[in-house]
């Protein structure tokens, strides 16, 4: 058995690298706008220019190809059903007609702009999250949710979930492997019975681990939460560069919105 | 015109084409839903988040372990949703939701504020979901995939129906629930000047082959884990849907 995943994109990425100790608000900021202007944009052309750069900046960064190549992967599904069903139920204009087995389906001109223009915005929004994610660690962006005033609840529990993620991760990957070489998965009666046991022994052990986590948080004083270390304020600096970045962005879009036409 | 069998064929030979990951469809792609759609899911969705953190602050005040137990049974569920389970039908693997199970552990609202946590960090670090679509997100998996296997369970247990029946009919259901909603969301979304229902059918039709053998292998498995906590830790199922 195989997981769906194995480790996290903040991984790949060395701790001392410039992109990685930019201010978290920065990069969150910049995200926020380019993602905005993708979601409104109605032409291809800022989607496909953040695509370009996103990838050549990963690149530049060291990420391997493949690895953001595979995180294209579950989007691409979406994207050719979503491109799909828009060429055939949207629209008037007969683009080609074509013939499945003796089906015949007609794909609009419209509804195939339509669903191309979809397409680009999810990889250019994509492409933005995968830029964010890489090169900004989980900590980070929890202190930097924490400072935009997201609740003190929800981080900490956060921060537990991804803390404990890639412990349960290997142990029920040791449970798999230990049911599987046991030939827990011969045959789908028994597959479905390991999977279940599976499923119900990585739930137990979250109980116990629960337990021990919280003890040894009482010991350390922590009972009352897991401190979240406040980022400091922004500096002139940081705040200028953001509002500068965030202008560059709007200004782009406007030029592409209007002047590119 | 009328959504023809030659259109619905179609879109289902490129599902089965596309299966390789159909996992991704469970939750709405970066960048899908427009500006006003992202934003109105996220209204939509931050009721429920608010009722989940405030129940889980109270829980927490009677019983100082429960946030540390929630996070970590949170961290556990995420890893269930990430085991491959093979759908015979499309001849791909697929991922089961896990949170009708959740909802059954832990009750319906706090499992909408894990849902939130697991759907954001899904989001950020392995691309699945999306930051913007993540209210969205939440509002299907999170609140009607939740809330909806939490009711099938109490009514079930109500009923006098077996725990692990009621916890198969929770699984079932919470996963067929959850595409319908997305569906839902994706159609009225992406309609345009077409019809609302008729792009939902479309969409319904297409989820078809791998999530009608993928909701009955959720509720499969979801009875096997209720019944391994069940000779494990008695008193969490015996107690009812808590």
């Amino acid at each position: 058995m195989k997981f769906a995943i194995e480790r996290s994109t903040d991984f790949y990425i060395k701790e001392d690298h410039p992109f990685r100790l930019l201010d978290a608000r920065i990069k969150m900021g910049v995200s926020a706008a380019l993602l905005l202007a993708i979601l409104a944009s109605s032409q291809p052309v800022m989607p496909v220019v953040v695509i370009v750069v996103s990838i050549a900046v990963l690149l530049a960064a060291g990420i391997p190809a493949r690895v953001i190549m595979a995180r294209f992967v579950p989007p691409l599904a979406s994207v050719l059903v979503l491109v799909a069903v828009q060429s055939v139920l949207i629209g008037e204009t007969p683009l080609h007609t074509l013939s499945v087995a003796g089906i015949s389906v007609t794909l609009k001109c419209e509804g195939v702009a339509r669903g191309m223009h979809i397409g680009l915005r999810v990889f250019g929004a994509v492409s933005i999250l995968l830029l964010l994610s890489f090169l900004t660690s989980a900590h980070d962006i929890f202190r930097a949710l924490r400072w935009c005033r997201v609740s003190a609840m929800w981080i900490e529990i956060a921060l537990l979930m991804y803390r404990y993620l890639f412990v349960f991760l290997e142990e029920a990957s040791a449970m798999a492997a230990a049911q599987r070489v046991r030939l827990g998965y011969t045959g789908v009666r028994n597959s479905l019975r390991s999977m279940g046991d599976l499923m119900g022994a990585v739930i137990v052990r979250s109980m116990e681990q629960g337990r021990i986590t919280h003890e040894s948080m009482t010991a350390r004083g922590c009972a009352d939460g897991i401190p979240i270390a406040p980022l400091p304020p922004m500096t002139w600096i940081a705040r200028s560069g953001l509002a500068g970045a965030v202008a560059g962005i709007g200004l782009a879009y406007v030029l592409i919105e209007w002047g590119i036409r | 015109m009328k959504p023809s069998k030659s259109i619905h064929r179609l879109i289902v030979a490129v599902i089965f084409c596309t299966g390789a990951t159909p996992a991704a469809a469970m939750h709405i792609s970066e960048g899908i839903l427009t500006a006003p759609w992202a934003g109105l899911w996220f209204i939509a969705a931050v009721p429920f988040l608010y009722w989940g953190i405030r129940e889980i602050k109270k829980r927490s005040a009677v019983a100082p372990q429960f946030k540390t137990y929630i996070a970590l049974m949170g961290a556990a569920v995420f890893i269930i949703s990430c085991m491959p389970i093979p759908v015979p039908v499309a001849g791909t693997c697929s991922h089961p939701c896990g949170t009708g199970l959740a909802a059954i552990l832990v009750g319906p609202a706090p499992t909408a504020v894990l849902a939130s946590i697991a759907l954001t960090l899904q989001a950020l670090f392995l691309a699945h979901g999306g930051v913007t679509t993540l209210g969205a997100n939440i509002f299907s998996m999170g609140v009607v995939g939740a809330f909806s296997g939490y009711a099938v369970y109490v009514v079930a247990r109500r009923v006098g129906v077996n725990a692990l029946v009621a916890a198969f009919l929770a699984g079932l259901v919470s996963d067929w629930m959850t595409y319908a909603s997305t569906s839902f969301i994706l159609s009225s979304a992406l309609h345009g000047e077409g019809s609302l229902w008729r792009m939902f059918l479309t969409i319904v039709v297409a989820f078809v082959p791998t999530q009608v053998p993928l909701g009955i292998l959720e509720g499969i498995l979801s009875m096997g884990a209720v019944r391994f906590i069940y000779t494990r830790i008695p008193e969490i199922i015996k107690g009812g849907a808590r």
